[in-house]
């Protein structure tokens, strides 16, 4: 089995706000902080809700920390990143004195940036685009940002899976410290809103012009959120030579690709369960261990009524039914590359503080999804599921339990 | 253990001429609609396994590193919602924009149900797919590993990394960044065959340019190299050696690819000869890979 591998650092910022203090009454509510979009114009679109973060706060706290002129030129998706991974990095109360391996997930790296310049240049003329937008626009140069702001080197790996990129990210650092091949590292996702993304899944007909109502008999689609969400990763030894706090253990990774469609799942929902069970023979659990399921659940007629199925497939028909399910993308939206990472911190601040994130917009529940949807947050969990599936037919689980020492 | 080595290593590039890519896929016309960056990866990828001699089983990990999303249909994508109005915008060009285009139309061409990553955003993309796909062998979640690297920079590209090198500069006054694009693919496994993979890492220090120099050199000393290629970017040639020359004295200059290739340029440099190449990203990361030499 290798290394027991604990979580000791989150840093988690999206639009319901910046840490565990603004997260956790939210998903006891299942309050949801979908809005109009103010970040570009949604004039002449079909669909115009997202779920933006708080830019002026993030911008305060940033300049809580480091001078305004160290953080000229970044977008709000490298910003996001650099709160994220401070805040998991003070979190974990590490200070690292060697290159910290850094497995992160993006769809869409500093995009946001690289589409202003090219707006600038479509709508007004090549010579008034400012090149000084595209400095930060790829991953690689936000990690080295990040990275030199925080004094920390870092050994990079990005992962771009479509929505199952946070999982992907986390199940690869995960494996990593598992094998003995490090001890601690820094693993998470973050994607922010923008014109060409909305637009895009807009046109897939994905996003909905009301709430975001996932497994519900009306539901119609998603909206889409900015989010950053850091995770520390270390094994136990390490942890416990620290003395660092411990918020959840990882148990299991597991991946599969459905091999059937470029952006609709596998309808009967196997691809989702083969990664399911993947995951858990990893982690070597029963499926009627499972507690708790944070659903990839996007509210889009076709994906839940697969994931239902593979859900039921995976974990049995009568545990399958049982066990409490609910998606938090009814709270945040979906915040793609960010979006396994900020699920994979719910779960942990679900098992740690003893409550079950409650199904947000959930009217009437679709019977073509027979599931125990969450109603109140009553319950302590204590093994937690967290399933993403993406486009290609990408799909990663990840399996964590409540910290106890053993 | 035994080794870990890629076989069956196949490119196909604009260097090259891509020739009918359609005629090149297991099935032709499968991807009719495809950008040109699919159907190369699958191509390439198609090419590989057989001459690898590799079953597709869900026990086969797919690992794509590419340095940039599919630019061609992006741009596309954006111009028409700018000109002709948001309710233009494509479906059909938005899916084959995103990152994780060419693993999908490897997974569902060539049936690929196992493992299926992309790693994005730096001139290392490529080799940390190669790390991905070794690191997934030793932990015995495959039994063999697809890497395809890819690099299809658009026209647009060339003028952004102009403006953003010279931005003093405009218009016809940006110096000219040839492009080369292609796709290489190789198959990762344990056994005799092959070239052994000896080192493929990252490393990433931030924005200065000496700390950079100390990781490339960190990286080299851990692996005992003495003697690299050297894989930087064309704007920042000279520039890159003088950091790369701090971390290994016996650094060669790249020769002349025909074009910049990002990410895939380390991959045509193993290619053409050289058995180590170190990368140099114009954006603070750095990379290593080293193979045996052929035997």
């Amino acid at each position: 089995m290798g290394q027991r591998v604990v979580v000791t650092g989150l840093g988690t910022l999206t639009a319901l706000g910046f840490g565990p203090a603004d997260h956790e009454p939210a998903l006891r509510a299942g309050r949801t902080a979908q809005a109009p979009i103010t970040r570009f114009d949604t004039s002449g679109f079909r669909t115009s809700s997202g779920g933006q973060c708080d830019e002026v706060r993030l911008e305060r706290e940033l300049q809580g920390r480091w001078p305004a002129a160290k953080l000229r030129g970044f977008g709000v998706d490298t910003k996001m990143l650099l709160w994220a991974t401070a805040a998991a990095l003070e979190d974990a109360r590490l200070t690292p004195s060697r290159p910290l391996p850094a497995v992160m997930g993006t769809t869409l790296e500093g995009f946001w940036q690289a589409e202003q310049w090219y707006e600038e240049r479509v709508k007004e003329a090549p010579s008034r685009a400012r090149p000084g937008r595209l400095r930060h626009s790829t991953s690689g140069a936000q990690l080295s940002a990040v990275a030199g702001l925080l004094g920390v080197p870092f050994e990079p790996m990005v992962v771009s899976n479509a929505c199952a990129t946070g999982v992907s990210a986390i199940g690869r650092l995960f494996r990593r410290i598992r094998s003995g091949a490090c001890d601690v590292g820094l693993a998470g996702g973050y994607d922010t809103l923008t014109r060409f993304i909305h637009l895009g899944f807009d046109s897939l007909g994905a996003l909905t012009p009301k709430s975001c109502a996932p497994f519900d008999r009306n539901r119609s689609g998603f909206f889409l959120g900015d989010a950053a969400a850091v995770l520390v990763l270390e094994s136990l030894d390490s942890a416990r030579r620290r003395g660092a706090p411990i918020r959840g253990e990882l148990l299991g990774y597991g991946e599969s690709a459905d091999s059937f469609h470029a952006t609709h799942p596998e309808p009967e929902g196997r691809g989702m369960a083969r990664a399911i069970r993947s995951c858990l023979e990893s982690a070597g659990v029963a499926p009627s261990e499972v507690d708790y399921v944070n659903a990839h659940g996007t509210a889009t007629p076709a994906n839940d009524a697969a994931e239902a199925k593979g859900l039921l497939a995976a974990l049995g028909e009568e545990h399958g039914r049982r066990v409490a399910v609910s998606s938090t993308k009814a709270l945040v939206g979906h915040t793609l590359g960010a979006a396994g990472a900020v699920e994979q911190c719910f779960c942990l601040l679900a098992l740690e503080k003893g409550f079950l994130p409650v199904q947000g917009n959930l009217a009437d529940p679709d019977p073509a999804c027979p599931l125990n949807l969450v109603r109140s947050p009553e319950g302590a969990p204590r093994l937690a599921l967290n399933n993403a599936s993406g486009f290609g037919g990408a799909n990663g689980v990840l399996l964590a339990r409540r910290w106890e020492e053993r | 253990m035994s080794r870990i080595a890629i076989e069956g290593f196949r490119a196909v590039t604009s260097a090259e001429g891509f020739g009918d890519l359609d005629a090149r896929l297991p099935a032709k016309n499968s991807l009719r609609r495809a950008s040109e960056s699919g159907k190369a990866a699958v191509a390439a990828a198609g090419e590989s396994l057989r001459g690898a001699g590799l079953a597709i089983s869900d026990r086969v990990g797919v690992y794509v590193g590419e340095q940039q999303v599919p630019l061609d249909y992006t741009a596309q994508f954006l111009e028409a919602t700018y000109r002709a109005g948001p309710r233009l915008a494509s479906p059909l060009l938005f899916s084959e924009s995103v990152a994780n285009n060419a693993a999908t139309h490897l997974s569902l061409t060539l049936g690929f149900t196992g493992a299926l990553q992309t790693f994005i955003g730096s001139r290392v993309a490529g080799i940390q797919a190669v790390a991905a796909a070794r690191e997934d062998l030793e932990a015995g979640t495959v039994d063999a590993g697809l890497v395809v690297v890819l690099s299809f920079a658009h026209a647009m590209t060339a003028q952004a990394y102009a403006s953003l090198y010279f931005p003093r500069r405009r218009g016809s006054a940006l110096p000219p960044l040839p492009l080369l694009n292609g796709a290489a693919a190789f198959v990762v496994r344990r056994g005799v065959g092959g070239r052994e993979i000896l080192h493929a890492a990252t490393c990433c220090a931030g924005l200065e340019r000496s700390q950079q120099a100390r990781a490339a050199g960190r990286l080299v000393g851990e692996s005992g190299i003495t003697a690299a290629t050297a894989s930087t970017f064309r704007f920042a040639h000279e520039r890159s050696l003088g950091i790369l020359r701090e971390a290994l004295p016996k650094i060669e200059p790249p020769p002349d690819l025909g074009g910049e290739a990002f990410a895939l340029d380390p991959f045509l440099r193993l290619r053409n000869g050289a058995d180590t190449v170190l990368v140099l990203g114009e954006d603070g990361t750095a990379g290593l890979i080293a193979l045996a030499r052929n035997c």
